[in-house]
């Protein structure tokens, strides 16, 4: 321990004594350490940090797979929810979850707002306590809706000013009169996907009677999706097996609701991978890239370092006269560095808060749990941890080669030849060569992504996005099917056609559609439908799937999306005429690739009944699920034939959305004043959002990626200055010998550049590996993106050579007279 | 072969202007064996260098073989040493990251000649020096002796008609030190020229004559019995 101490005394003494370079030091240090931990605060609390449940590692989401008719989440219907909970054997607790929109109506104005339709187990299975009041319980259950909602925290101050009376209150939802038994604390958050943000409001219901269908029959699967909780003890491999054998059981008690060729099956995920969603990859990718940049630094600082413990040679070398042991000598240098990364993550510590903010303004806001980064306790391990992980990493080569000098003494390396010791030689040249393959691994990952960003931004998307404006609003759904104000297609319409022509009629307002299911991000009726076609019995696995859309006559004019073949629909597809369709040209060529669709009847499997439908045109292909999603078939039928819900008006027009809310607000509510108006924005924008995660992504990347430039080139720079410096007798004797200034420049650019080249290389392998790791945030570019290597690899090596070249003409300036009396 | 008239060299220092050589005339003829001899300052190296052409900052004509050096431009000084002058160091100098072969090759890499050429002219030397057994070990596997053996090797592989050495003997012992003496002797008599420093009488025995010098000045030059120290030696 005293040992210790005096090594941290001195160790401070030596810091003291190069202010400059301790400076360099700890600054680079404490941005490299403040990045990775402000990183880590997000990683940590988006994907590391278990969920706020009771044990919840036994929680999980039920996805029903039906890969035969290409359903990847298929829903669930009551009786199953049923079995799952009574028979299975493997959950303790089963609840539905089903984000729906609501309109809260009878207060000053109505709002729309994020609801979830539960089982009556919903919170107990979480083991979710509310702040107010109660949760639902057993007692509560219904077959149809319960008469309690439980509210969030946001809504309780929002809309209600947190008023401590608020349980017992009534609320008049989607016209439904329900009573607010419980709040649930500002930290409790809906596990999982919501429509457009967190969940203010969950009501319960049994989903055995109305607004559901009923009797329940096995093969309506409307529940969109179930959580549970497994049965104590129980693994998720246990559980899947399980399952399994239950699926299997199922298939073989109903033949007709399982048919073999539909491949219906059960998986469980993880919940809390259900709620970080596809952002992992990103995020550890972007922790990989702050972590790559940090150890670039540690580099350049272990190559500072190093040719700074030759200077200290006389040093050691009287230490191991005294006494000191090779471990010993080793310790010192290490308690050095640690020291240095120590003084740089204190540093770190404020910049952490800093950054952690600016970091925060450009995360997209889709990402989930974000309001759960902060910088606590286990940042604040991370910052130690880093530290030392650090100071030990950059303080191993100059500490190897303290323990090396003893053997140097017995070869009696000295005066009589020149140039520097080799250990030492490859020890700088290793560290440079690591730095430039780090380098071009980040720069190779941030080219690949902004290849692929641009690449989004060329995809064409399926119709015109300049001046679109959309907004939209909800049709309440009652619980009573007498309360409902739309009961028939025909006042649906009737309003549909009201709305229109009142939006279509505020000034700036060139022209206005209905539809949904078009739009990236807005593909309100998003889950791809089966449908058969007529006459036509599809082999096993192939059933024709396509996201349905609905439209009115003149939405793909508004849209400028073109019409292929056949007609668009017209003012007489109503409810009173003939069922139609129209499909896109995806659709055309993937279930028609030899024949012309129009005319053809097709019958798509959601809802009852639906008739056979006559497809009476084609439309040009859209991106309905983002720009960087592949093109997916897409059926649509007429507005005025469809039962809308989220009903989506498309504004062309001069005017700004913010200009066009209120108005539009006013013509929707002077239709039906119970009716909030949402989601009223351009479209450019809708896409510009959709495209946040990728964004930030590569923003992060590019910053992080120059930034390993830039280490990289100051790295190469440093050490071959530093050569260079060993090697000034060595260059006046090959001058001696003839070498002209051209030469002596070659020389050195030579030795810098193998280096870098061999780093390149190695750079270039590995990336080749790497990068396949991230193929699935890449659009339109291969991992090996020919154009993209070459490119960073021309680039980086094009920084090298002038990082190269300003010690290599000092260099080729040295004085041989001068040179050959340095001895 | 060389002729040197009124060569000065001074250094700029804080103080003003330090003189290094003073009006130097000093004529050497083809074959000649030249020691340089004096005590430490004196300007023994600062001779040698400008000889062998790697100083630029000198006044006063150096005419070498039929060239006018103080005309030529640096390149055309450089052209010169690699074509016409060894050099062989006190501390050997060699290439502590080259073996013996590639540390004979290196004055030829400078020299515009074909990498086959330059193989014959290697094995050719270490064949003279009977060094070819050691050809593939490196300089800290050699004793003193045997560096500087590899340096006066490395210093006649391009086949100098000058060889410049300063102190050559400076840090071996008597047997070594002989063994390299009699090597140079034997160079000479071959033809080439040579200009030593040393501290040695007994190294400079070896040569023709021994020129003096003292504080930058020739103190004494039997070819010249003029040269002296003037009146007041610094300005």
């Amino acid at each position: 321990m005293e040992t210790l101490i005096q090594d941290v005394r001195y160790g401070l003494r030596m810091l003291r004594k190069a202010p400059g370079f301790t400076a360099v030091a700890v600054t680079t240090l404490a941005l490299g350490i403040g990045a990775n931990t402000a990183l880590f605060s997000v990683v940590d609390a988006v994907l590391l940090r278990p969920l706020a449940y009771q044990q919840p590692e036994q929680l999980v989401s039920v996805k029903v797979e039906m890969p035969g008719i290409n359903l990847a989440d298929g829903g669930i219907s009551q009786p199953e929810l049923d079995d799952f909970q009574r028979r299975s054997g493997v959950f303790a607790q089963v609840s539905a979850v089903w984000p729906i929109s609501a309109n809260i109506t009878g207060r000053e104005r109505p709002e729309r707002v994020e609801a979830n339709a539960v089982s009556t187990s919903f919170f107990t299975l979480l083991e979710a306590k509310p702040a107010l009041g109660r949760v639902f319980n057993d007692g509560d259950y219904r077959p149809g809706f319960t008469e309690g909602a439980v509210i969030s925290d946001s809504l309780w101050h929002k809309m209600f000013g947190a008023d401590p009376n608020v349980l017992g209150q009534a609320i008049r939802l989607d016209t439904d009169l329900y009573t607010i038994i419980g709040v649930m604390p500002p930290e409790f958050r809906h596990p999982g996907r919501t429509l457009r943000q967190d969940v203010e409001i969950w009501v319960a219901a049994g989903y055995a009677a109305d607004p559901f269908p009923h009797p329940p029959v096995r093969t309506q699967r409307f529940i969109p999706g179930a959580i549970a909780r497994l049965q104590p003890g129980m693994t998720m491999a246990q559980a899947q097996s399980r399952l399994d054998a239950f699926a299997a059981q199922l298939r073989e008690q109903y033949p007709t609701d399982y048919p073999a060729t539909v491949g219906w099956h059960l998986r469980l995920v993880p919940l809390q991978q259900v709620v970080v969603g596809n952002v992992s990859l990103m995020l550890y990718l972007l922790l990989a890239a702050v972590g790559a940049v940090l150890l670039i630094a540690c580099v350049n600082i272990a190559s500072l370092l190093l040719a700074r413990s030759s200077a200290r040679q006389r040093e050691v070398a009287i230490r191991q006269a005294l006494g000191a042991g090779t471990w010993r000598l080793i310790r010192q240098t290490l308690t050095e560095s640690v020291l240095l990364s120590l003084c740089g993550g204190l540093l770190a510590v404020p910049l952490t808060f800093w950054l952690k903010n600016i970091l925060l303004t450009l995360v997209p806001s889709s990402l989930p749990r974000l309001s759960e980064v902060a910088v606590n306790g286990r940042t604040l391990l991370f910052v130690i941890s880093v530290s030392v992980i650090t100071g030990l990493l950059f303080g191993l080569a100059p500490a190897l080669q303290v323990s090396r000098w003893r053997l140097m003494e017995k070869l009696n390396q000295g005066a009589r030849g020149v140039g520097m010791a080799s250990h030492q030689h490859r020890s700088l040249s290793a560290l440079v060569i690591c730095e430039f393959a780090l380098s071009l691994v980040l720069l190779v990952s941030a080219g690949l992504l902004l290849r692929s960003f641009w690449k989004v931004l060329q995809v064409e998307p399926g119709f015109n996005s300049d001046h679109l404006v959309t907004a939209q609003f909800w049709l309440p759904v009652p619980n009573d099917p007498k309360n409902n104000p739309y009961p028939t297609q025909e006042k649906v319409n009737v309003f549909m056609d009201e709305v229109l022509r009142r939006v279509g009629a505020l000034p700036g307002v060139k022209e206005t559609a209905i539809g949904g299911g078009v739009i990236p991000t807005l593909n309100t009726l998003r889950n791809a439908v089966a449908f058969t076609i007529e006459g036509r019995i599809g082999a096993a696995g192939e059933a024709p799937t396509a996201e349905l859309g609905a439209a009115t006559p003149n939405l793909f004019h508004v849209l400028q999306t073109p019409l292929i073949r056949g007609r668009v629909f017209t003012e007489a597809d109503d409810d009173k005429g003939e069922p139609v369709m129209l499909i896109d040209q995806t659709a055309a060529e993937r279930y028609w690739p030899h024949g012309d669709p129009v005319g053809k009847r097709i019958q798509p499997q959601f809802g009852r009944g639906q008739p056979l439908r006559r497809v009476v045109g084609v439309v040009g292909r859209s991106r309905g699920d983002g720009l960087d999603a592949p093109y997916a078939p897409h059926m649509f039928v007429p507005a005025r034939q469809i039962n809308l819900n989220t009903i989506t008006v498309y504004i062309r027009t001069e005017a700004s959305p913010e200009a066009l809310a209120e108005p539009i607000r006013r013509a929707v509510q002077e239709v039906n004043p119970d009716l909030p108006v949402f989601g009223v924005r351009s479209v450019q924008s809708i896409i510009s959002d959709s495209l946040a995660s990728r964004r930030f992504a590569l923003q992060i990347l590019l910053f992080f990626a120059a930034t390993a430039m830039l280490l990289a080139a100051i790295g190469i720079y440093g050490v071959m200055a530093y050569f260079v410096s060993q090697r000034v007798r060595e260059i006046g004797v090959r001058m001696a010998l003839g070498a002209q200034r051209g030469d002596v420049l070659k020389l050195v650019v030579r030795q810098g550049m193998s280096l870098a080249l061999v780093g390149v290389v190695l750079g270039l392998v590995t990336s080749l590996f790497l990068m396949r790791l991230i193929s699935r945030l890449l659009f339109g570019v291969s991992s090996a993106d020919p154009v993209t290597l070459v490119i960073l690899t021309a680039l980086l090596a094009a920084v090298a050579f002038l990082a190269n070249y300003i010690p290599a003409s000092r260099a080729a300036r040295i004085d041989p007279m001068v040179a050959l009396r340095h001895e | 072969m060389i002729q040197l008239r009124n060569i000065e060299r001074t250094y700029k220092t804080g103080a003003g202007v330090t003189y290094v050589l003073r009006r130097i005339n000093l004529d050497i003829r083809d074959g000649e064996f030249i020691t340089v001899m004096g005590p430490s300052g004196s300007g023994k190296s600062t001779l040698m260098s400008i000889l062998g052409m790697l100083d630029d900052s000198w006044a006063g004509e150096y005419n070498f073989l039929e060239h006018e050096v103080h005309k030529l431009d640096r390149k055309k000084r450089s052209e010169l040493n690699r074509k016409y002058i060894g050099f062989v160091f006190q501390s050997y100098h060699l290439l502590d990251n080259l073996t013996v072969y590639e540390n004979l090759d290196v004055p030829l890499s400078y020299r515009n000649i074909s990498r086959g050429q330059r193989a014959s002219m290697v094995a050719e030397i270490l064949d003279r020096f009977q060094i070819v057994g050691k050809k593939d070990l490196y300089p800290s596997q050699l004793s003193g002796g045997q560096q500087q053996l590899v340096g006066v090797a490395r210093a006649v592989v391009g086949n100098p008609k000058l060889i410049l050495a300063d102190e050559p003997t400076g840090n071996l012992h008597s047997s070594q030190s002989k063994e390299i003496m009699d090597l140079f002797k034997k160079l000479n008599d071959a033809g080439t020229t040579i200009i030593q420093v040393t501290h040695s009488e007994l190294n400079a025995a070896y040569g023709h004559r021994t020129i003096q010098l003292f504080d930058g000045w020739i103190t004494s030059d039997p070819a010249n019995p003029q040269a002296r120290i003037p009146a007041v030696a610094t300005p």
